[in-house]
């Protein structure tokens, strides 16, 4: 019986994966900072992400891996601000009673809040872009080439994704 | 929102950004988390990544994924709770029985998921079938290659080749059959190679082969077969002996005697209970942990506590309180009953030695941290500094050994488990314990007609069979055995006859003149088998245990 010590080199798989990871971590971070507005979620996200392309892999059909990243921690991001606003209505009744209460003062905080409960409310691909030109700031032509959509449906899209933005927060501000 | 707020300027200066260097310092600590753990969980669970690759007929897509989940995960766990195994291939999904051989098919990998979860990745054209073993499965390997990644605490796995035989429990190796011999090689945890009546403990980066015929052959190249060769790769760089691993030590230690608790150490001794309730500081099971990557902190730290933290106890079916009263934690001088610590340890730099994973858990009060608490948890490199720690300062000798000692098995019952299984997007939490049925009750769930009694309850949403096994030994204050055989995630809440179950859980129900009615029936059992379809019987099973042989009171600095 022989036991050996297995000796390994330096490997290629792993050097892409840090690359990958080097190139695209700064857009992910703050794409889902964003969403979320929490550094620890968004950390999360970046995170699990790349733990997942490490165990999945990059699938083979992919053309263009930052915007499928991108995508990726929009729809985590959301997913995590949509479980925590679950949690609240559930859980926290009292508390957020209590937050109304003392909300009647208005300040950059509630500002911040606001919106991102609106955004929360939109359809991912409305974040995208929202996020893409007001935190990325890209252009329409930019947005339009990172999503794989014309300038114009961007413009569009953007114009009502803010116009939606406007009713929800008005809406948010009608009801205290 | 003031109403003359113009949308566009909001968007600009109120949506949170994060600064340049937070993004620096944060991409850095994650790199260096993926690189030293790349085989952690998730924090999140099932992040919808898949969603990133929509297209404009976005509901094709959604269709089509949630049909290849049905079939992914949902076909899975419902034919596991029949078949010992299910074998997916290219060509789908099917269910495998005990002496069936299974061949991988000749253009790619196939996978065999045991009902324990234990995968079993197969080299195209290897062979093998599964077999009953007294104490659990038998993979016996016929031809070719496989990689296992066995799951923990749900029995022993084996693999069988001609000529060795592979015992392993929560880890990941390769073994190879060819016509010359045999070779296995660990790429994380450890195994017992028995060869004849030889038996052999390998680690992370060795390998045996049985004969010296067999080619060597560096193991990247062995496991590059493997779809999840990039795991197995980075797994090895981290355990190989030629890499430049740290020394796993503190830097600086910094320990303080705190004085003993009143009484503390009257009726734990010689078992080591666990001090519970009223905020009693004695007690060798007592303390608190916060950590940071560079600081480890142990609050009123007793020595069962430190060496439950020091050898993984803690997240197993015997934390330190169950694992002392049960005797998987015994031994020591009278004084550790009631000697409590306060240390501060400096982690050197170098691979991450932490694991951030959410909690998710609620606490047992409901209420409280609604949201999801994001905790860091001890990973292996941080327990051997723990253990290296109690060497050097506490001069600890620990003896392992295996004892048989009374259990709770759960199982499934006779009529078939009924536990509805979590849905996306479903309640997340936890909660055991015994307090009045409002208080403890979950919103979300149908009401019983308990109102204003004192009842036992357990709750959980996303949890799996493990976890309920820990919760009912918390509840009972006896280790639990998970032998459901029951993979994947669940949501279940049910309540109980609270019976002296309070005092396991820390909530003394024994108030003199308490007007409260207390809910008489069912038992746990009867409500355990009645409303999830599960057995909790006595039963008598080897365990590990730590004995505590000898240890000195550290000097102060």
């Amino acid at each position: 019986m022989t036991v050996t010590s297995i000796h390994l080199a330096n490997e290629r798989l792993t050097q892409d994966f840090e690359a990958i990871f080097r190139e695209h971590y700064a857009l992910i971070y703050r794409t889902a900072y964003s969403v979320t507005g929490s550094s620890q979620d968004a950390e999360d996200v970046l995170q699990d992400l790349f733990l997942w392309l490490i165990r999945k892999g990059i699938p083979s059909d992919l053309r263009d891996i930052k915007a499928y990243l991108y995508r990726a921690a929009v729809n985590a991001s959301l997913s995590i601000v949509k479980a925590r606003k679950r949690e609240i209505s559930r859980d926290d009744a009292e508390q957020a009673e209590l937050h109304v209460e003392v909300s009647g003062t208005h300040d950059a905080a509630d500002d911040r809040d606001q919106l991102m409960a609106a955004i929360a409310q939109l359809d991912p691909r409305s974040v995208e872009m929202l996020i893409l030109r007001y935190e990325h700031g890209y252009s329409d032509a930019g947005i339009a080439k990172m999503l794989g959509t014309s300038r114009t449906v961007v413009a569009v899209a953007l114009h009502r994704a803010r116009a939606r933005l406007k009713k929800i927060i008005r809406g948010s501000s009608a009801g205290r | 929102m003031t109403a003359h707020k113009n949308i566009k300027d909001l968007l600009r200066n109120s949506l949170p950004s994060a600064s340049k260097q937070e993004v620096q310092t944060v991409g850095h600590r994650v790199l260096e988390r993926l690189q030293s753990d790349p085989d952690r969980k998730p924090v999140r669970f099932a992040l919808p990544f898949d969603q990133a690759r929509r297209t404009s007929r976005q509901w094709v897509r959604v269709v089509t994924i949630a049909a290849a989940v049905a079939i992914a995960i949902l076909i899975p766990v419902v034919l596991l709770q029949r078949a010992p195994a299910i074998f997916e291939d290219i060509a789908g999904s099917r269910r495998i029985q005990f002496d069936e051989v299974v061949r991988a098919n000749d253009i790619a990998s196939s996978t065999l998921v045991l009902a324990d979860t234990s995968r079993v990745e197969m080299r195209e054209k290897s062979e093998l079938s599964l077999e009953r073993a007294d104490d659990g499965v038998r993979i016996r390997l016929r031809n070719g290659d496989v990689i296992v990644n066995a799951a923990k605490q749900h029995g022993h796995l084996y693999v069988q080749t001609k000529d060795v035989t592979v015992s392993v429990v929560g880890t990941v190796f390769l073994v190879k059959a060819e016509a010359e011999g045999s070779r296995v090689a660990v790429i994380e945890g450890e195994v017992h190679v028995t060869q004849g009546s030889t038996e052999t403990k390998l680690r992370p980066g060795e390998e045996m082969t049985t004969s010296p015929k067999m080619e060597t052959i560096p193991l990247k190249d062995e496991v590059a077969w493997s779809s999840q060769a990039v795991t197995h790769v980075a797994l090895l760089l981290q355990s190989t002996p030629a890499s430049p691993v740290p020394q796993d030590t503190f830097d600086v230690v910094s320990i303080r005697r705190l004085p003993e608790a009143n009484g503390a150490g009257d009726g734990g001794r010689g078992t080591g209970g666990q001090q519970q309730g009223g905020g009693a500081r004695g007690g060798p099971c007592q303390g608190k942990l916060q950590l940071d990557p560079n600081r480890l902190l142990a609050t009123n730290a007793g020595v069962y506590f430190l060496i439950a933290l020091a050898y993984d106890l803690d997240e197993g079916p015997f934390p330190c309180g169950i694992g002392a009263k049960a005797g998987v934690l015994s031994g020591g001088p009278d004084w550790i009953q009631s000697a409590n610590f306060n240390i501060e340890a400096g982690i050197p730099e170098g691979p991450s030695v932490l694991i951030t994973q959410d909690d998710l858990r609620r606490g047992n009060k409901p209420g409280t941290a609604p949201l999801p608490i994001v905790t860091r948890k001890p990973g292996p490199r941080l327990r051997n500094m723990v253990r290296a720690m109690l060497e050097d300062r506490f001069k600890l000798k620990l003896r392992r050994e295996m004892k048989e000692m009374p259990v709770y098995v759960l199982s499934g019952g006779s009529g078939g488990a009924k536990l509805t299984s979590y849905k996306e997007n479903g309640w997340i939490g936890s909660y055991v314990g015994v307090g009045e049925y409002e208080a403890i009750k979950n919103s979300m769930a149908a009401p019983k007609p308990y109102e204003g009694m004192l009842v036992g309850g357990i709750s959980g949403g996303r949890a799996t069979t493990a976890q309920l096994a820990i919760q009912l030994s918390q509840m009972t204050g006896r280790p639990v055995l998970d032998r459901t055989n029951l993979p994947g995630f669940f949501n279940y809440e049910f309540f109980f006859a609270p019976a002296d179950y309070g005092r396991n859980t820390g909530h003394d129900l024994n108030v003199p003149d308490d007007p409260r009615p207390r809910l008489s029936s069912p038992t746990l059992f009867k409500v355990l088998e009645d409303e999830l379809g599960l057995r909790l019987v006595e039963g008598r099973e080897k365990v590990e245990v730590f004995v505590v042989e000898s240890i000195k009171r550290p000097s102060e600095n």
